[in-house]
């Protein structure tokens, strides 16, 4: 009886020492209680005056994937957004930024005016995306950065609706997201050269292999296409024919299904895309 | 076995008995002591081990304790509601929740009107002054009209900034009075900001455009605004060496003096193009601009010694809110409270090379001000004086603009907008060129 008692004793020195240990030297443990609470904040009353204020439910075709915002953004076929862009790059010298006539400026101002020109210079590219695989087109970012050879480097994300189909996502069971990201191939031992026809080219193939990928999956967006320039060297330059432009594309693209996720991961998806687009 | 071998193994083992047979006899052995019968007890008397049990449970227990604890603190949100609901603990933390508590307040300090993170806050009509005991404005001088933004200036006076990181020395029967904040609280209707700052915040505003889809700031080229504080000098008992130190926005100091006083001298040390307005022709001036010899400041950038450190830190105070929740566990604070007083120790130490006497004399500090008491409160008032009329002293810098709120927007909107054309190389609308569709 005596043990007990003192079993009873320790017990309650333990859990009660440690308690009070929390709350006067440590942890706080009321605080788990009212973060929780904190987290749904809201209280019966707050719930009606938030429902009052809520907007309709969306209708529409894509309503089923309103709660995930990528999900949405990816798929959202009508509309431009951060979630589907080509990447365009130009090195230039900042000579090349200026209009006719004009005078470059101090050279204190030349980040702030290829900051300001670079907009203009990359919708430009819009007629090449609107050519493969948009319907509209816009300028969403560009950045500007020096070179180490005092030249410029531009660069601009086009986002556009999309002018092909993304197929029919609603379709998938237990979906996820999935995407990879590989380097477009290239023929010859030159990547292409930085020109029109070249980068249309590209982004044809990286679409052709998201169509495949579409008519396995039911759905395949393009969402990103990044065109690179890649500068051969003087070295390189030395043993191929006079006039080979110097600067090569590289691209590379970024394909996302909305797919089983009990079946399809991250990993898996990358072997089936590399082996479609680099078919060895 | 051969014949030979098994007569060999019997002529030895008929030898090992004979041998056996006359050995002589072995003393017995001596009696063991006798076990208790049955070789156990089933009735021991009972030890008592009640102080090293009481140690194994205490720890056995304590540890289950600590154990369960972290396990319940990392159980899923959703669970722990669901048993505290059925532990009846939910009606309390609803409670604090209706009632609008932080969970974290109930930890760290928040700022309050008078005492921030760093430091104490003096708005006016409160006087921040050497001693604890509150002054108010009343108290020092009469005729009170603050400065606003519809005040009007005399001239602008620039000077060139001190290159030499350092500062005139004080001469003897100087006394060197020391005031150091980070914000002062009074507007002034000036603007003054050099090129590569106008160039930064076209950067900045065109990046806001092509970068982050917004509209340009409407805002944008309200660059280099000043605010003002008084400075009130009342200690006839020297010719005074004034440093008039600052960490944030540029600040004009309206210094003015009691009927008796001296103002030698003014040096300023401040982290924007700042100003000063003294009543004597006699009062000489020089200003330290912070970008001239320190880089802006990333965070532990002070913390080492570096050369001309003279960024303006403020040594902490055991009252600052920072320093408080720093006590209190706040890792966030503890790190700002470090960098500050590590800060202060780098300033202190250009600050003691300069001057020759420890930055901590004669200080008059803040964390924010509108009036400064450098003396004692004065028997009689002091007229005050806004900066209504009266010439300041600025350094110089590419823009420097004076007038009251439109004149400044419409000065300032002129430059940031022509440059900006001039960047765009045509309409301002380009930096967001229309959506193109397939044809």
């Amino acid at each position: 009886m005596k043990g007990l008692f003192i079993l009873v004793l320790l017990a309650a020195l333990a859990v009660g020492g440690n308690i009070v240990a929390f709350n006067v030297w440590g942890f706080d443990v009321r605080v788990w209680a009212q973060d929780l609470m904190a987290q749904d904040a809201t209280t019966p009353a707050a719930v009606e005056d938030t429902a009052a204020e809520t907007p309709a439910a969306p209708t529409g075709p894509l309503a089923w994937m309103q709660g995930d915002a990528a999900l949405r953004d990816t798929f959202a076929a009508d509309e431009i957004t951060s979630e589907r862009y080509v990447v365009f790059e130009e090195l230039v010298e900042p000579e090349e930024l200026l209009n006719l006539g004009e005078a470059l400026p101090n050279e204190d101002l030349i980040e702030l005016y290829a900051a300001a020109r670079t907009p203009v210079r990359m919708i430009g590219y819009c007629s090449e995306v609107l050519a493969t695989i948009g319907a509209t087109c816009d300028v969403i970012h560009t950045e500007v950065s020096d070179n180490r050879d005092g030249r410029l480097q531009l660069s601009g994300r086009l986002g556009f609706a999309a002018g092909v189909r993304l197929g029919e996502p609603e379709q998938v069971e237990n979906g996820a997201l999935i995407s990879t990201q590989v380097v477009l191939p290239f023929e010859g031992d030159l990547r292409p050269a930085n020109e029109p026809s070249s980068r249309i080219d590209m982004i044809r193939q990286a679409q052709s292999a998201c169509d495949t990928l579409r008519a396995q999956f039911g759905n395949c967006v393009l969402t990103r296409v990044n065109l690179n320039i890649y500068e051969l060297w003087i070295t390189d330059l030395e043993v191929l024919p006079a006039g080979t432009d110097p600067q090569r594309i590289e691209a590379t693209a970024r394909f996302t299904v909305y797919a089983d996720s009990t079946e399809w991961d991250t990993q898996s998806f990358n072997t089936l895309v590399s082996e479609l687009v680099n078919p060895s | 076995m051969s014949e030979d071998q098994r007569q060999k193994d019997f002529a030895e083992r008929l030898k090992r008995i004979h041998g056996q047979q006359n050995e002589p006899e072995q003393a017995p052995e001596p009696a063991k002591p006798e076990r208790s019968s049955g070789g156990f007890d089933y009735n021991p008397p009972k030890e008592s081990h009640v102080v090293r049990n009481s140690f194994i449970w205490l720890a056995f227990l304590g540890l289950i304790g600590v154990g369960g604890y972290v396990a319940w603190s990392a159980l899923p949100r959703d669970m722990i509601e669901a048993v505290a609901g059925l532990a009846g603990i939910e009606v309390d933390a609803q409670q604090a929740t209706e009632a609008g508590e932080d969970p974290a307040a109930d930890i760290f300090l928040q700022e309050t009107e008078t005492m921030s993170i760093q430091g104490p806050i003096f708005a006016s009509p409160n006087v921040v002054q050497a001693g604890s005991a509150p002054v108010l404005l009343s108290d020092i001088a009469t005729g009170i009209e603050l400065t606003d933004d519809s005040t009007q200036i005399g001239q602008i006076l620039p000077f060139a900034r001190n290159a030499r990181c350092d500062l005139r020395q004080p001469l003897a029967g100087e006394t060197v009075s020391n005031v150091r904040i980070e914000n002062a609280l009074l507007s002034a209707p000036l603007q003054a900001f050099s090129d590569d700052q106008l160039i930064d915040r076209l950067v900045e505003n065109v990046e806001a455009v092509t970068q982050d889809g917004q509209d340009l700031p409407a805002d944008g080229h309200m660059i280099g605004l000043k605010d003002s504080i008084d400075v009130f000098v009342t200690d006839t008992s020297a010719p005074h060496y004034l440093v008039l130190q600052n960490m944030g926005p540029g600040v004009i100091w309206n210094v003015q003096t009691a009927p008796g006083t001296t103002v030698a001298h003014v040096a300023i040390i401040g982290s924007n193009y700042s100003g000063v307005i003294v009543q004597s022709q006699d009062t000489t001036v020089e200003g330290l601009l912070v970008g001239d010899f320190v880089e802006p400041y990333r965070f532990g950038d002070d913390s080492s010694a570096r050369s001309c450190m003279i960024r303006p830190w403020r040594n902490p105070q055991p009252d600052w809110i920072g320093v408080k929740n720093a006590q209190l566990g706040d890792t966030v604070a503890d790190n700002d409270m470090f960098a500050y007083s590590k800060g202060y120790e780098a300033y202190n130490r250009w600050y003691t090379g300069a001057l020759g006497i420890d930055a901590s004399t004669n200080l008059v500090t803040a964390r924010d001000a509108a009036h400064v008491l450098v003396g004692p409160v004065p028997t009689a008032p002091l007229q005050y004086q806004s900066l209504e009329g009266q010439d300041v002293r600025l350094m110089e810098t590419d823009h420097m603009l004076t007038g009251n709120a439109a004149t400044l927007d419409n000065l300032s909107k002129n430059l940031h907008d022509s440059l900006l054309q001039a960047a765009v190389g045509g309409d301002v609308r380009l930096l967001n060129p229309a959506t193109l569709e397939r044809n």
